[in-house]
């Protein structure tokens, strides 16, 4: 008999041994656990056998629509927060004139993606919390640009809002043929065309 | 390579080194004192353990571990999750990709077979990711890249009944949202290439000149046997809990463990992973081994509990 014949058949030993005290406890009640492992480690047996479905869908929505609407939420937070950054920072008539408009844009894009998420039945998390996604504001964006003021605050604000606008039309544009539900895929139209026309009026950094 | 981080070995080889009566009965007390301290103390058990068993140890005392493997290095980066946001390009945090070069934001499961891999063996097409390191700003990519598929951390009664990981399954683990170092939802673990004196940590660690960072990250084991993803992209999958699959996600599967050894040392301030701090680290696979290689290699080494080869041979 090998050395490793014989490691085998103790360990065989020990699983033997291991099994007939697992199922002493779970007849004996005491510790409480053993009975829903038995369950489980039988229907480990019996796997499903019908053909599993490839990407998850809730409802009428797609990974692209549930994932698009937790970014866009993401975005627009951040991108709010600057924006109410702009009454007592900047020194610029027309930023504040421009600024204005696109907060209150924002504000409504985000009543309408958290009524999407909710319909959705995905919990009004942020997975992007704390994390420097392509184009969103940061934590440490807003640090600094919450210190500047007049023309230094107008042009970290507006290089902020250039790439969150370009960002929002660019992944807009994809959900509106990677998305599934209908009512997603619309607001993924209405923000493309809003991001281009808020881009478009973006003033110049004095 | 041992596959095991450092102070936490698989029980497979606390058990392996004894074989008396003895050492079979305080086994079994391990194990039901696992079963009913949940996997925290396991651990802290194993640590135990394995300090009593590791002196002396026996020259001819085989390990035995249910393991497959496959070696993946690097391919390329792109700000795309085909998970997270597929057919969404450029909407991610930077990702570095493991295996399969065609990975983007598009990728399905047909293209994955379609694509080629950077994977020994060339088999496994599959798609493996991870936030980008950075140091000091700059990209820093692992040289050693390594997926293990194993079978332990649940009970070989249920190690021999593991199924295959389903085709087109997408797993992600880890906590990209993780808060901080006491954050028991992450399950980042940093250490040191070679130095196990430096205590490892869910956030970077400061490692010797001579010595490579090291991130060990499990995937949850246990399959609901239904769906190959879900709308939160976790919860059709579960870790184990004492050893067994619960009973919400029966199917037990091979752990994927994904060991990375970054090419960089020292001061961990000048770290950064694309998600954030270390405790963020994350890890996302798209299964696209052919079906019949991945069956044949869970029944030759992980139902029976064999450390096999690259190419899936005992």
């Amino acid at each position: 008999m090998t050395a490793a014949t014989a490691a085998r058949r103790a360990a065989s030993v020990a699983v033997g041994v291991v099994l007939v005290v697992l199922l002493a406890a779970g007849c004996g009640g005491g510790s409480g656990k053993p009975s829903g492992e038995a369950r489980s480690t039988s229907a480990a047996r019996h796997p499903a056998t019908r053909a599993p479905s490839g990407q998850a869908t809730s409802g009428t929505f797609n990974s692209s629509d549930i994932g698009w609407i937790q970014l866009m939420i993401a975005m627009d937070d951040q991108a709010v927060r600057l924006l109410d950054l702009v009454p007592g920072h900047s020194s610029e008539a027309g930023v504040e004139k421009w600024a204005k408009p696109v907060a209150t844009a924002c504000r409504g894009e985000l009543v309408r993606l958290r009524k999407l998420l909710v319909r959705a039945g995905v919990p009004d998390t942020n997975p992007h919390e704390g994390h420097d996604m392509p184009g969103m504001v940061t934590e440490d964006e807003l640090r600094t640009i919450e210190r500047a003021k007049g023309t230094a605050f107008d042009a970290l604000l507006l290089a902020a809002m250039r790439e969150h606008l370009d960002q929002a039309a660019k992944i807009a544009h994809s959900e509106r043929s990677a998305g599934a539900d209908p009512a997603t895929r619309k607001l993924a139209a209405s923000v493309e065309r809003t991001s281009h026309t808020w881009r478009a009026r973006l003033p110049r950094a004095a | 390579m041992s596959p095991t981080p450092p102070r936490f070995p698989p029980l497979r080889r606390v058990l392996g080194r004894r074989r008396g009566p003895g050492v079979v009965l305080a086994a079994v007390a391990l194990i039901l004192s696992m079963l009913s301290t949940g996997s925290a103390s396991a651990r802290a058990d194993l640590r135990a353990a394995d300090k009593a068993a590791s002196s002396p140890r026996s020259a001819e005392a085989p390990v035995r571990v249910a393991e497959f493997v496959a070696e993946c290095p690097f391919t390329h980066r792109l700000p795309d999750d085909p998970i997270v946001f597929p057919g969404l390009p450029g909407a991610s945090h930077m990702h570095s990709f493991f295996g399969n070069d065609s990975t983007n934001a598009h990728t399905d499961l047909a293209a994955l077979k379609r694509g080629r891999t950077s994977c020994s063996p060339t088999t496994d097409l599959s798609s493996y990711w991870t936030p980008t390191l950075y140091a000091d700003g700059k990209e820093i990519e692992p040289t050693g890249t390594t997926f293990y598929y194993l079978g332990e951390g649940v009970h070989d009664d249920v190690i021999a009944t593991i199924k295959p990981l389903p085709q087109g399954l997408r797993i992600v683990a880890g906590n990209a949202k993780a808060t901080g170092v006491g954050d028991p939802t992450s399950i980042a673990r940093w250490s040191c290439l070679h130095h196990g004196e430096v205590n490892p940590s869910k956030d970077f660690v400061n490692c010797p000149s001579d010595s490579m960072l090291e991130s060990y990250l499990d995937f949850p084991q246990c399959w609901n046997g239904k769906d190959l993803d879900s709308p939160d992209h976790k919860s059709h999958m579960a870790y184990p809990v004492g050893g067994q699959c619960p009973a919400t996600h029966p199917v037990a599967v091979p752990k994927l463990r994904q060991v990375l050894r970054y090419p960089v040392n020292g001061d961990p301030a000048r770290l950064k992973l694309a998600s954030g701090a270390g405790y963020t680290m994350h890890g996302d696979f798209f299964n696209a081994w052919p079906e019949d290689e991945m069956a044949r290699r869970v029944r030759d080494c992980i139902n029976v509990i064999v450390k096999c080869d690259a190419d899936g041979r005992p």
